[in-house]
């Protein structure tokens, strides 16, 4: 095959009447990682449905743009085509996921049930336990028999990672994966889906705010803002030399265990997503901006093999 | 100066059978303090947090605020307000069916009791200023990013302007420029209200920006307690080591052995996993928890403070500007 | 995401369909119901033509034994059955919803042991033999109100057994809401126990029983039309779905209209509202 495993093109959605993501590219290659960066409310999450086909649960479509996936478009799937992909082909971790599992179900129960249907083929007892252990949770025949909320908000964040396994997905999609993971556990389970990609050849979908998973973990990184991918390219190029003002304000409001003093953080706040807005949506918030940055639409502009950027001063920018 | 909230050898046991999820601690908190809580997931901070909030009652020991157990705290008394939590769930923690303002504003209203009118117009403020656009704070929380939820729960909490906050991964779902925002309007409360703060966190960084204490659970108990700056310079208990080390970007972290802190019957929880394990180590309850230097580890093999400090490989972020 | 939860959002999709094919079926049998028998010229006892007319324009569900309008006497009948659901549904819902939330958010074991132990105790009760003992007790012909003859047993009968069902269901959400954080946050914030049920556990409790209810209705409607049918409901002369075919059932072979129309608009009310309670119970939680 060529071309990429999923391939989002330009994607824009509307969710009640308001426009939350308006030009969303990004792109993982079989066995590749990708990982999405950016601030709160900037779109991640939405896209991450889009590519899943669940927004029509609250109430969003996919207005313009495309989103392949394997060379199957998806914006035109039907529910059967979706059910076809859902858990088989693209498992995903919600950004959710410490509140979604059933509150009256034992653990055990779902992910059985899970297994049985993704997986028919599998002993779903024994399958439910190996994946329990795969994602580094303690005693998995004990877990089986809790109910979600007897258990810590890491566990049941790994006892999600491991519905999203289960039927060895050839993309996972993880929303905020790691968040609620101590570092020694955090590092386990990003080792475990660095297997999981060499093994099965597993693509990997990273949502994050925490860069240095990003350049840990992922091989390329997308950079979103205000529902717009504002750069993509290699993640070590991007944490290190990275071209749009917004990312290299990004990099530099990172906290570093070395450092004291107050933070640094970006001044001012992102529109919120649907406000329309003319020519850069950062410009209010950018030190670089001039009356080039204003009017029009911006596009993704090369910079160098395989890194794109969406910044009119671009050149000054860097130099 | 005394505490303003002290936990007294709690335990927290869920049902009968197996390891109390909190397991005779001891905690103290002075007024307008900073302690950061680190530690294993389902370590037992969550859990710790909760009993000290005074929302999950502990199976023995007590829990005291403002020197009173909270047993004897009515749910109307003022301290009640002056102790808040952070939750580490930041959709779980609202109720879905009221919008963010509205959220906010029924606990102002409660404890203030100023009219409708008047406590929405704080909560769109307090709201604001954590950053949230009028149009998120009229959605339910289904509506609205991880991460401005999380802000809604942060904002409530500071609505009934607490002594004690106890934040249970406050920034977790936010990006770092956020997350700099909210943690600078935290250190600023602290400088100006003298608001105590018991963070708990698995980013060290920020521990390490918000608090001078820090305490390191493993398995129900805090095996190690340090000023926050040393602690992450000379770790002395083998956990803490392996936990600094695992930092994305911190080398040194020794190779992580069979995971499991649950079945331990040695007295050291952490036994499994240790590589500095001896016989004596049956001792570690008896064993006298300070060491030189002011330090505090449950264990009896620390590594001293004078040794070899974690080293951190510079390779990260060399591109800032 | 659970494959439950999954699927669960898959049919989600159809949801604005069903919800709206049965909210418009129900609302032009309520119609006619209100609507039919004020239009007809002749009531629903009146005799009006020879006994055993077929359907035709002027009586289009034909003549009943005695002569009288089907078409009118169904309408008439409509609205007897469903002003039965709506009161045995509407109270026992309230009924229901109160004691199962005071049973799964009480501090007090002994209070939720003995009322679970109640509840119990009726749902194992049979229906029908209370309906008779009922019949024996309130009398066959007392009327109570705007509720004729045989009216009043049923409904008092399908009281007492079914908020059972709802405050069974209204615990078991209470109990799986109080465990999560929202309603620690409300014990933190020192709302008193009170307003955590009402603002904070109500409005989730709510949404299941209330769904539930729209399926009831059904079952009540049923229930009295089969009680009537079988003879120990509503007595005749008053004109109700279940009674008119029982009327009409010896003469099915030959004047299948007089049972075949009730039995028509009963099937199509009951599928209205079960598409609508389909619709509100895939409502994610
Ligand atoms: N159901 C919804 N209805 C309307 N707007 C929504 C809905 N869900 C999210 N939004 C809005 O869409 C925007 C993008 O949200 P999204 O959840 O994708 O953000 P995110 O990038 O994932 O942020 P975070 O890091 O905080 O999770 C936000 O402004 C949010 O308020
Ligand atoms: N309500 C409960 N019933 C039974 N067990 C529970 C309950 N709540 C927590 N536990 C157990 O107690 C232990 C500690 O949980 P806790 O939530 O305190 O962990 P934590 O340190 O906060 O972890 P994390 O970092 O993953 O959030 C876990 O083993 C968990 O399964
Ligand atoms: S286009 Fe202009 S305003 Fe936008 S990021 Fe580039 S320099 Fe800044
Ligand atoms: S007491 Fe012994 S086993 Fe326990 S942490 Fe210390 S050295 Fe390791
Ligand atoms: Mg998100
Ligand atoms: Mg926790």
């Amino acid at each position: 095959m060529t071309g990429p495993l999923l391939d989002v093109r330009h994607l824009s959605v509307e969710v009640a009447g308001r426009r939350v993501l308006h030009d969303v590219s990004i792109a993982v290659d079989v066995g590749g990682s990708l990982g999405i960066v950016g601030e709160t409310g900037s779109g991640k999450s939405m896209t991450c449905r889009a590519a899943l086909g669940l927004l029509g649960r609250i109430g969003g479509a996919v207005v313009a743009g495309t989103a392949t996936f394997a060379g199957r478009e998806l914006t035109a799937l039907s529910r059967d085509g979706w059910r076809a992909i859902r858990g088989r082909q693209i498992g995903f971790v919600p950004q959710t996921s410490m509140s979604s599992l059933d509150p009256v179900m034992r653990i055990g129960r779902q992910i059985e049930e899970t297994v049985r249907v993704l997986d028919p083929g599998a002993d779903a007892r024994a399958r439910s336990l190996e994946l329990l252990e795969a994602v580094e949770l303690p005693r998995a025949d004990r877990i089986v028999r809790r109910h979600p909320h007897e258990l810590s908000g890491g566990m049941r964040q790994r006892v999600m990672i491991a519905l999203a396994l289960a039927g060895r997905p050839r993309l996972l999609i993880a929303d905020e994966v790691t968040t609620a993971l101590d570092v020694t556990v955090q590092r386990t389970i990003l080792e475990l889906l660095g297997n999981l990609r060499r093994q099965l050849d597993m693509a990997l979908v990273l949502v994050t705010h925490d860069l240095a998973v990003v350049e840990s973990s992922c091989e390329t990184m997308a950079v979103l803002y205000a529902g717009a991918t504002v750069e993509a390219g290699p993640a070590g190029t991007l944490c290190t030399a990275p071209s749009h003002p917004y990312t290299r304000a990004l990099i530099a409001a990172q906290p570093l265990l070395t450092d004291g003093g107050p933070l640094a953080s970006i001044p001012g706040a992102p529109p919120e997503a649907g406000t329309p807005h003319d020519g850069c949506a950062f410009a209010p918030r950018c030190s670089h901006a001039d009356g080039l940055c204003l009017g029009g639409t911006l596009a993704l502009e090369p910079v160098s093999a395989g890194h794109v950027v969406a910044c009119r001063r671009v050149r000054e920018v860097v130099r | 100066m005394t505490a303003i909230l002290e936990a007294r050898a709690v335990t927290k046991r869920f049902g009968v059978d197996g390891p109390p999820a909190v397991d005779g601690l001891d905690l103290a908190v002075a007024p307008g303090a900073g302690v950061g809580i680190v530690g294993e997931s389902g370590s037992g901070k969550s859990t710790l947090a909760r009993m000290l909030a005074g929302v999950l009652p502990p199976t023995s020991g007590e829990i005291a605020v403002g020197g009173r157990p909270w047993t004897a705290v009515d749910r109307r008394d003022q301290l009640r307000r002056r102790v808040q939590m952070i939750f580490q769930d930041p959709y779980g923690a609202l109720n879905p069916w009221l919008s963010a303002r509205d959220a906010v504003a029924e606990v102002i209203r409660f404890w203030d009791r100023p009219t409708r009118a008047e406590a929405r117009e704080r909560a769109s403020q307090l709201l604001a200023d954590m950053g949230l656009t009028a149009d998120a704070m009229g959605r339910r929380p289904r509506g609205l990013s991880g991460g401005q939820c999380q802000r809604v729960g942060i904002a409530r909490a500071l609505a009934c302007a607490p002594d004690v906050l106890i934040a249970d991964e406050p920034t977790s779902a936010l990006d770092v420029s956020v997350q700099a925002q909210i943690l600078n309007l935290l250190v600023a409360l602290r400088e100006e209200r003298g608001l105590a703060i018991v963070l708990i966190s698995h980013d060290l960084a920020v521990v390490r920006h918000l608090t001078e204490d820090a305490a390191v659970m493993y398995a129900g108990r805090i095996v190690e307690r340090a000023p926050t700056h040393e602690m992450f310079r000379s770790p002395a208990h083998p956990y803490t080591r392996l936990l600094v080390g695992s930092i994305p970007g911190m080398s040194g972290g020794e190779a992580r052995t069979a995971h499991d802190p649950g079945v331990a019957d040695h007295p050291c929880r952490f036994a499994p996993r240790c590589p500095r394990r001896a016989d004596d180590c049956i001792a570690v309850r008896s064993h006298d928890p300070h060491l030189p230097g002011g330090r505090w580890a449950e264990c009896v093999h620390p590594h001293l403070p004078a040794a070899a400090p974690v080293q951190r490989t510079q390779t990260q972020h060399g591109g800032r500007t | 995401m659970t494959v439950a939860l999954r699927t669960r959002l898959d049919r989600g999709r159809r949801r604005g369909a069903s919800l709206w094919w049965g909210t418009g079926v129900l609302s032009a049998v309520v119609l006619l119901c209100v609507l039919a028998p004020l239009l007809s010229p002749h009531g629903p006892n009146e005799i009006v033509a020879v006994p055993f007319s077929a359907p035709s324009a002027e009586y289009p569900f034909g003549t009943d034994a005695l002569g009288r309008d089907v078409f009118v006497r169904v309408w008439v009948g409509g609205r007897l059955d469903l002003v039965i659901a709506a009161i045995v549904v509407g109270v026992s819902l309230a009924v229901g919803t109160v004691v199962g939330i005071v049973s799964g958010a009480t501090p007090r074991r002994w209070l939720d042991a003995l009322l679970m132990r109640f509840v119990d105790a009726l749902v194992a009760f049979p229906f029908v033999i209370l309906v008779l003992a009922l019949i024996v007790v309130v009398g066959r012909t007392r009327s109570f109100w705007f509720l004729p003859p045989g009216a009043p047993a049923i409904v008092i009968a399908s009281l007492l057994v079914n908020w059972s069902i709802y405050a069974r269901l209204a615990r078991a959400e209470t109990m799986s809401l109080r465990g999560s954080d929202h309603v620690a946050a409300g014990r933190m914030l020192g709302y008193p126990q009170s307003r955590i049920v009402g603002r904070h556990l109500l409005p989730g409790v709510v949404r299941i029983t209330a769904s539930y209810a729209v399926a009831d209705v059904v079952i009540v409607v049923i229930a009295t039309a089969s009680l009537a049918f079988l003879g120990t409901g509503v007595q005749a002369p008053t004109a109700e779905w279940g009674s008119i075919m029982y009327e009409g059932r010896a003469v099915l072979g030959t004047s299948w209209w007089i049972t075949t129309f009730p039995g028509l608009v009963l099937a199509v009310t009951g599928l209205a509202v079960t598409l609508i309670a389909d619709a509100l119970l895939k409502v994610e939680r």
